[in-house]
Parts: C-alpha cells; structure tokens; sequence
C-alpha cells in the first residue's frame, strides 16, 4: 500500500524472489541447451534457433503451469501463501519468456518471405480440419496477446483506473489463456516430437493445474454453501457466527451471509467489528489477515483498513463496506445487511477475561 | 474475491477441465503410430549374409 506509483513495487523479499526466478530461467534455458546439443547429434542436429524456440517455449509453458497452481495451491495450504504474493512478478516474467519465444517463431519461420510476417502467420497455414497440419501457432498467439494484456495492465496504476472489479476480470483470461497454450503445445510440439516423456510432462502439468483449480474450486463453494444460522432479534435476522472465544486475538472470523458477500468479524482490544472480506485493491480475503497498528492488513498486498468503519488510514481513501455487530451472551451475531462502504459502526465491546 | 468471482472461477474450470483433458486425448490419438525406422544398411548386409 503506498500513496504514490513506483514502476516497481520491490522491497527485499521480492528482490530476492526475482532474483530467483531469473536464476531458475537462466539456468533451465543453460540445460535445454546444453542437454539437447548432447542428445540431437549428428544428422538429428538441431540448430541453435530452434534449439532456442524449445527451450522458450518449454520454459513459458511450465512458468504458466506454476503460475496457475499457486493461487488454489495457497487456498489448500496457507505457508504457500508468501509465493501468492510474488506472483505478480511471476506472471510478467513468464509473459517475457513467451513473448521471446513468439518472437523468434515468428522471424525463424515468417521472416524471411516477401509479405508481412503477421500476415503470414494468420494466413499460411489453413488446414483448421487436420489435427496434425493444424495451424497450432494461432492459439499461441491468441494466447500470447492475452499474456501481453495482462502484463501490460499488471501495476497498480492499471487497477486502479480500470476498477479492481474490471481488473480482476481482465486478469482471470489466464484461464482460457491456458486452454489456448495447452492447445498450441497439444498441436504443435506433441505432433512433431512424439517422445512418451514430453506427452507425460504436458498432460502431467494439464492436470496438476485443473485438479488444484476444480479441488480448491468446491472447497471454497461448499463453504460459501455452508449451513448458516440465523436468529431474529430487533427485527432483523442476524448471522449467527460463533463464539466470541472462537475468534482468535487480532484475527477474524469469516462468515458467509446466504447469498450474499462473505463477511471478516474481527476481535481486537475487547471489540468486535464486521467489515466485507473483500479488499478493495485485488478482492484479497481481509478476514485471513489480521489487525496490526489497529487496522485489518489484507494478506495479499498488505492494504489496510480501519476495523470499526471499514476506511483506509489517511492519506488513503479506500474504503470496504462495514455490518453491525451484537454479542448476546458470548454468541456473536453480525446483521448480514452490508451498510455503505465506510459507515462507522459501534464495536461490540467483549470481557477479554471470558477465553478461559 | 466476491462470491461472483468464485463462482466464475468454479464454472471456467469446470468447462475447462473437459475441453483440455478432451483436447489432449484427440490430439495424442490423432498423432497415428510413429513410423517405423528403417534398419540400418549395415543390419541389412548382416541379415542377407
């Protein structure tokens, strides 16, 4: 969270994460290069260019495999949560990876004609009938174009301007995205090289990507499902969410109001406060944060808001929707009607004597 | 994420998974036998001996 934009937002742990993932790049790109020049000998030679397209492809191709099991990876198991949130940095570098290797496609293969090489890659090849002459380069570029889009909008700046709610709809075009590399991969190298272990590898990656996508998928949709309790009071329903010893110090609680938005009950200095569990820079779940300095830090990127009227500490002006709170007895129930985004609400004032 | 985006999550996946798991297996069985690689001239001088 910062008031202004910098072209890039690193601190130490992203410097070191960064360093990391060039070091991984540079050092698989080394070995393909190196093993594939050991392998493909004398007449099976393989020149240094399309030594190099494999490796960029392959490369961007297993980078785009890691970038989409992190997210439902993270949901499984929160100590990968720290890689969720370098994976900002992840997503461009894999576009550059596979920018480089659509580039030397394109010029190995299109640029030496006498038309345009664009043109010739969208009209060379029109065998969209036969599995094994089909134009596979055509979903790698759609595929790429997302990837450009992506990457071109992924600073703050972009999020901002073009709503977080945009933003994130932008961004979740990675999904069909893999559809079209999987494609491209399925099409292209799995016809020319029909090695065991490359078909393995690319159904290997396919499937540890939609398994953890479907498994993390029906977790998250059986707990917005979930059996919710509501009891009449004052005229209103109220979401039954727990014992007020059942939310730890600092941390919240997460409700899931029926049909609605879920909901982050936080305890922190004897109150209880209920703002929305969605932050407004990127959607990240404030209800798995905790409270720090007096304010609910988002665990994604660290964007903070005041727990009793949902308003981000000046200078910010963000601000997440609040609900009204009551404890009867030591049960804590939340009023599931959202108020505006920044209403004040009286805390819920708890004995912090009552946990024993 | 908004309970929208969830359910958009659960539903690309739920299309997607098919279509890849689909499309890998056509594109894996339309790729045929792999052809047969002729012998070496040398094995076929030892065969006719």
């Amino acid at each position: 969270m910062s008031a202004g934009y910098v072209a890039v937002q690193w601190n130490p742990y992203k410097r070191r994460y960064d360093a990391f993932v060039c070091g991984a790049v540079v050092l698989y790109l080394g070995m393909f290069g190196f093993v594939g020049k050991l392998l493909f000998r004398g007449e099976h030679a393989l020149s240094d260019e399309v030594l190099a397209l494999r490796a960029l492809g392959s490369c961007a191709f297993l980078m785009l495999s890691v970038v989409l099991c992190i997210g439902p990876a993270a949901r499984l198991d929160r100590r990968l949560l720290p890689i969720l949130y370098n994976r900002r940095h992840l997503g461009v570098a894999t576009f550059l990876v596979a920018a480089l290797h659509g580039a030397l496609a394109l010029g190995y293969y299109h640029g030496f004609g006498r038309i345009n090489p664009l043109l010739s890659l969208l009209t060379t090849n029109t065998s969209f009938t036969s599995l094994r002459a089909f134009p596979f380069q055509l979903p790698g570029a759609a595929a790429l174009l997302i990837l450009f889009l992506m990457a071109a909008t992924s600073h703050d700046f972009w999020n901002r301007n073009l709503s977080a709610r945009l933003w994130k709809w932008l961004h979740m075009l990675v999904y069909p995205a893999y559809g079209l590399v999987v494609m491209h991969v399925a099409l292209g190298a799995l016809q020319a090289q029909r090695t065991w272990w490359l078909a393995a590898l690319v159904c290997a990656c396919a499937a540890t990507v939609t398994t953890l996508h479907l498994v993390a998928g029906s977790r998250e949709r059986a707990a917005d499902r979930g059996r919710t309790s509501m009891i009449e009071a004052d005229a209103t329903a109220w979401l039954e969410v727990g014992r007020v010893d059942e939310i730890p110090p600092d941390r919240a609680r997460i409700a899931c109001a029926p049909g609605g938005e879920r909901i982050a009950v936080f305890r922190y200095d004897g109150r209880i406060s209920a703002i929305s569990n969605v932050c407004a820079h990127q959607g990240g779940p404030l209800g798995e944060g905790k409270v720090v300095d007096g304010c609910v830090t988002c665990p994604w990127h660290g964007w903070q808001y005041r727990p009793a009227d949902g308003q981000a500490p000046p200078p910010f002006t963000e601000r997440v929707a609040t609900f009204r709170v009551r404890v009867d007895g030591r049960r804590v129930l939340v009023d599931p009607n959202a108020l505006p985004p920044g209403t004040p609400v009286e805390p819920a004032f708890v004995e912090e004597s009552c946990d024993a | 994420m908004t309970r929208a985006h969830r359910r958009w999550h659960w539903y690309a996946w739920l299309v997607l998974a098919p279509l890849i798991a689909a499309g890998m297996f056509a594109a894996l069985a339309g790729r045929g036998v792999p052809p047969v690689q002729p012998a070496p001239a040398s094995a076929d001088a030892r065969a006719r001996e």
